[in-house]
This record gives structure tokens, sequence and C-alpha cells, in this order.
């Protein structure tokens, strides 16, 4: 985490007290209240997203109780080619950003049997996140998806 | 002899280009002016006039400037990184966005498109001419070395037709290389990479457009056909005329960040000339400057910073060699050319470069990767330290031969060597140290295109030993440029090489690789390195001539699209 608050530069002495402050709120909230919570909003986002793309476009696992996660990874477009378009998923996801305050990352991996990796967009809820917030991120994500399908 | 054609002044933009023709005069002809066919540095040099690549190097008077050395982009907008979702996650996906405005010289100029960057590639596999750049492709972009196999077992006709390979190259696809639409083009590759940019600046990467498929690579039908997407273009010309560029009226200036036009062409004229002679010639105004051949002005000493070195020369052995019984297969004779090969020959041979070149260092060489590179190493086990593979001593590997004993070769030795330069003193000396050895040589000098030829044909030709040389394509990150592409006919070098190319984000473990798969190369005495050599003095040149910036991708050459002529002199 602190190579991720600041991964190059001076010491800042501010971001280190910041650490030891969101390390105090952590440890408040519990560590196993906060995974219940993201995972659990997890589940709603990856709901909502087989709704609104269909199963097929869904890439994270859900079957699996043992590979629960909040990340849900999905194709937003209706063409398979666009699978491996990776400049369309990247104006997608840059779209949600400056055009919705939306942020989510696209992401990349191997899938056995396509010619290309693919390219998914990637949303993860937040332990500060809720439902209503995801239902309207998704219902958002759908409809630029489709105006860029 | 003079080749000087006024022609009528042109304007490119807000400056003045010159009246008369830049006048080139050298040894030897051009290798190949078809870009994929492009190896040698001359060739290269000539190919900058006419071929932009994604990527490519621009001059600067700095010798310590970044610039020559580091990839920029050229028909590519920019270089990927991170940060311009150019390069994926898991760094093995690679997006390449062309830059808009830049066009082919076709009837009417028609843009370049990612279609022609994946044809290009695509033509790296033909079976007819591959060029010795293809590891570097192969061995990074995925399924590309699957495609290059498929094309060698559907076309196995060794004169194939065009169409033919058309067909292949326009049914099959390079799996880890795809256009996404006119403008993009992803590279996927087998692992993370830092030196693709430098493999996508090479010419034989350069886009190919579609009017290509028309011809086999490199043919002389082609040579007549060839479309530019640089400042100047070829003119058609038969063959044995002078060889002749014009402006590209389909080029303009504020789409090539890299290159310039300030001359109304550049005029080649090929015949019999020594670096004393085209000195003498350049002197008085005949021509402007040499090309093919080191003509260089008052030495300099030695630099002060690091030069980027070349393998010049070095023998290669033709482990495919029919002649003499079949001797240079055998390792335990390759290993008594090499061992004959000492010091004292090194040093003569060093000798005889600096006086013959003065405007050229040169260093003994014992290994493959020059100073002020990764994995360079002054001082070498002996042969056949790092050997521990099963069989190495059935090959005999642990029997050094006595001096004078020679090994047991059925007649005298064919070592070729190419005309001009020092390569037929580098071939006499040779010749005699492995004469003291026991070891029979018979040298045979070969006009410089014919003793390309040959080495690429090693597996139809009859010649044992050849005086070659080896200038980097790229500078940065050397040990691959040197230790790869000579790893052919040593399938052990392919392991560490492999470690090597993985330790990309480890330059320490990457470095213990090169190191010992170029030890295994040394063993396997495939290769005998000769000399290091690099510049010490700027290119002598015609006092009407401005603008002169090396390259090192041209192995210090000067860019001739940087030139200016001053219409005073």
């Amino acid at each position: 985490m602190g190579d991720y608050l600041q991964s190059a530069g001076s010491a800042s002495i501010a971001r280190g007290a910041a650490l030891a402050k969101a390390c105090e709120i952590w440890d408040e909230i519990g560590r196993d209240r906060i995974q219940r919570r993201a995972l659990g909003l997890g589940d709603h986002a990856r709901t909502r997203i087989a709704e609104h793309f269909g199963a097929e476009a869904m890439y994270s696992p859900g079957a699996d109780e043992r590979l629960r996660s909040p990340l849900v990874a999905f194709r937003p477009f209706r063409s398979p080619r666009d699978a491996w378009n990776l400049r369309k998923v990247h104006e997608y996801t840059s779209r949600l950003e400056a055009e919705h305050r939306i942020w989510v990352r696209w992401t990349e991996f191997d899938v056995p049997g396509s010619p290309h990796q693919h390219y998914a967009a990637r949303v993860c809820p937040h332990v500060y996140n809720d439902t209503a917030e995801i239902d309207h991120a998704v219902a958002v994500m759908a409809r630029l998806a489709a105006e860029m399908s | 002899m003079t080749t000087v054609s006024p022609t009528v002044p042109v304007r490119q933009g807000a400056a003045h280009i010159s009246t008369t023709a830049l006048r080139l005069a050298g040894p030897g002809e051009p290798d190949h002016l078809d870009p994929v066919c492009v190896a040698q540095p001359a060739s290269a040099q000539l190919a900058r006039l006419s071929t932009r690549s994604l990527f490519g190097y621009v001059g600067d008077p700095d010798p310590l400037s970044w610039r020559p050395v580091t990839p920029m982009a050229d028909l590519a907008a920019t270089v990927p990184s991170i940060y311009n979702a150019g390069i994926g996650a898991s760094h093995r996906s690679i997006v390449v966005t062309l830059r808009p405005g830049v066009r082919w010289d076709t009837t009417p100029p028609r843009a370049v498109t990612a279609h022609d960057v994946v044809r290009g590639l695509k033509r790296l596999g033909n079976p007819v001419y591959r060029p010795a750049a293809l590891p570097y492709f192969t061995s990074m972009i995925r399924g590309m070395a699957e495609f290059c196999a498929g094309y060698v077992a559907a076309v196995p006709d060794p004169n194939p037709s065009a169409a033919q390979l058309a067909a292949y190259q326009n049914e099959y696809d390079i799996a880890g290389v795809f256009a996404l639409d006119d403008e993009t083009v992803v590279f996927e590759l087998t692992r993370p990479a830092l030196d693709l940019p430098h493999l996508l600046a090479l010419p034989c990467a350069a886009p190919a457009p579609v009017e290509y498929d028309a011809f086999v690579p490199g043919s002389p039908a082609l040579r007549s056909h060839l479309h530019s997407t640089g400042p100047y273009r070829p003119v058609a010309t038969e063959s044995g005329e002078q060889l002749r560029w014009e402006p590209n009226p389909a080029w303009r200036a504020e789409t090539d960040p890299l290159r310039s036009r300030y001359l109304s062409g550049v005029e080649l004229t090929t015949g019999p000339g020594s670096p004393r002679e085209l000195a003498q010639r350049i002197s008085a105004g005949e021509i402007d400057l040499a090309w093919g051949i080191a003509v260089t002005g008052p030495s300099g000493g030695e630099p002060t910073h690091d030069p980027a070195w070349a393998m010049d020369p070095y023998l290669l052995l033709n482990t495919r060699s029919p002649h003499a019984s079949a001797a240079v297969r055998d390792v335990v004779v390759r290993r008594a050319i090499a061992s004959a090969i000492d010091h004292r020959v090194r040093t003569a041979l060093a000798e005889i470069a600096v006086a013959a070149e003065p405007g050229w260092l040169a260093r003994v060489a014992t290994s493959l990767i020059p100073p002020g590179n990764d994995g360079h190493r002054s001082e070498h086990p002996p042969l056949g330290a790092t050997v521990d593979r099963p069989g190495a001593r059935a090959e005999g590997r642990e029997e050094p031969l006595a001096t004078g004993a020679g090994p047991d070769v059925d007649g005298a030795l064919i070592l070729v060597h190419p005309r001009t330069g020092i390569a037929g003193s580098v071939a006499r000396v040779c010749a005699e140290a492995l004469a003291r050895a026991g070891i029979a040589v018979r040298c045979v000098e070969l006009a410089d295109a014919e003793h390309r030829r040959v080495l690429r044909d090693a597996h139809r030709e009859r010649w044992d030993i050849a005086v070659a040389s080896r200038h980097p394509e790229w500078s940065q990150l050397g040990g691959r440029v040197f230790v790869q592409p000579l790893a052919e006919g040593c399938p052990a070098a392919g392991p560490p090489i492999a470690r090597a190319l993985d330790a990309v984000a480890e330059p320490a473990r990457a470095v213990v690789a090169w190191r010992e798969a170029e030890q295994r190369i040394l063993d396997n005495a495939a290769v005998v390195p000769l000399l290091f050599r690099a510049p010490c003095a700027p290119p002598l040149v015609n006092e009407r001539i401005h603008g002169i910036l090396t390259l090192p991708s041209l192995a210090h050459q000067v860019d001739l699209t940087a030139l200016q002529l001053d219409p005073s002199v």
C-alpha cells in the first residue's frame, strides 16, 4: 500500500500520516467486515452486470465460491471481435471517467481458444460504495457500451 | 567522373532545397532496395531516403545525445507506454497508433495503413529472402515462428511465384500481429520486451503496400515498382545504371519528425575505388560523399564517450559446407581453426585495420559482445569451459590440437571474402595463420553482393570460412544484437538466449545468460571474433555539404535526409 501511495520521489510525511490513519480506520472497522461488505457489493455488481450485458459477457467466475472476489471483469461490447479491441476498451473506460466520473480499469488476459488476448472492463466496488451507486454505474456503463457497440 | 545534374530549384515547405543532387560514389552495389531485404548498413542508409518504419532514430551533433540511440515515433504517432494505453498490464500487448497524414507515393497518393504494417511483417517470413533479423521477431512476437514455418511448408518451391507467396500471406495471419482498424496495430508478445521499438525501427519491418503482392521480395521487377513513404523515392533504372532518388511528392515534412529534405535528388555511382581514391575525388569536388566504404577525415583519437562498437571483422565458419569432405561440419576442425587465430594474429589485424582506415579504432576481440554492451567481458574462459551438455566430449571438444599438427582435412578449405575494405588483408593474414597450424586455405575474393549472397545461402554454397562483419542494428541493451543473430547452427545457445530474453526486468540475470549464450557460440566455434571497431573521425565530405549527422543504427554513416548543399560552393 505504501508503494501504491507513493512509488517514487521524496518521502511525504503527510502521506505517511494518511497511511497510518487509513490503517487505523481499517482495523477499527475490522478486516472481516470490510471483506464481507466488499464481496457483497461485488456479488451485487456481478448480478447487475449480468442482467445488463448478459452472462456470456462475464469473465469473472461467480459459480465457484472459492474464487469469489469483488473484482468483476466483463466484455462490454456486443461484437466478439471487440474482445481484443484494446483501443475501444480503453476509450470506453476513458469516457466513463471523463464523462461520468466512473472509474473502472481495463485489463487483459489469455483466453483458451481465442486468437488474441482479451481486453475487459473491470469494476471493483469498494467498502465506501453502496448498492445504489453500483446500480447507477452499471446502468451508465450499459448505455455507453450500447452507444459504442 | 562528375554526376552533377542541374535541376529546377524546388521549395519544400519553407526551406529551399538544392539545385543539384547529392553525389555518392562507392564500390559494390546496394544489396537490395526492397526494405524487407535490407540488411547491410550501407543499404539501410539508402533505404532511409524512401522507407519509414514505425519507429526510428534521429541524428544529433552532440555525441552524448540520447536521440540517435533511442527509438522515436516515426510512422507511429507515439512510442507505446503504459501512460498512453500503448502497453497492457501484462506488458505483452503493445498497441501502436499510426501517425495521420503519411502517404505512399501511389497514384493517387494513399494513406499508410495498419494493414500495410501487418503485410510488411508477414513479408519477413517469405522463404525467398529471409532477413538476418528474423530471429528477433520469431522469438518475440506470438505466432511469428509458426507463421514463418508454415510459410516454408506451404511454399516449398525454391523459385516461387509472387502469386504463391501472396496467397499464403493473405490466407494466414501472424497470431500476434493484427490491425484493429486502418490506424491501429496490435502486437502480442511471447514475453515482455523492452526492445520491441528497436525491432520495429528496422527497415525490414517497414510497412508494405498491397502492390508488393505482385512481386517476389527482392526481385529485379520490384526494384522498378517500389513505393516510398520517405522524403525521396527511387527512380526506376535499368540494372547497371546509376541509381537515383528524386523528391517524393507524396511526402510532407509535417508528418515526418525524423527526416528533412534539402536536396533535389541523390545519385549513386558505383564502381571500383579505394578509400584513398574516393577521398581524392571528394577533395577534388567530383563527388560529395563516399558510399559503402569508410572514408573518414582526420582521426580525433580515442573518443571521450563510449562508442558503438561493431564486430568487424570476424570469421564465420560454414557448419553446413559439403566442401573438403564436410570438414568444417566437425567441431574439432572448427576449434582448430579458432585456436589458430591467436592474439598475435588479431594484433596484426588491428594494425592493418588502423593503417588502412585510420578514422576507425580497432581493438582485439575475443568475445562476441563489444565493450559498452550488456554482457561484455574482456577476459574469456577457454573454449569449452562452459560446455556441460552430454556428448560434448564425444564431439572432441576437449582435445586441443598442437600447433602445426593440423586436423585431418581433405584438401584446402575455401575462405571467401568481399572485395572492399580490409577484408582481403584479413583473409590473407588468417590464411597464413591457419597454414602455420597445418590447415591449408584457399582465399577467394568475391564482389560484395556475391559475398553477401553466398553467406546467405550457406547451405547451398561451397565455402568453408568467410570474412564477415556485424554492426549492431541498435545500441541499447546490446547483448542481444551480437549474440542472437550469431546463434544460428548452435542449438546449445538457445536455452540461455531464452533465459536472457525472459530476464527483461532483471538486467543482472540477463547479463549472466547472455554471457552463457556467447560462450556456447564460441565453444561451437562457428564464429571466430577478430576485431571490435568504432569510428573516431567524422566522415570525409565535400565542402559544400552541411548538416552532417551520423546514426549508430547505420553503422555511423551519414543520415542522407539531413544533408544540405551550400549553393555558393
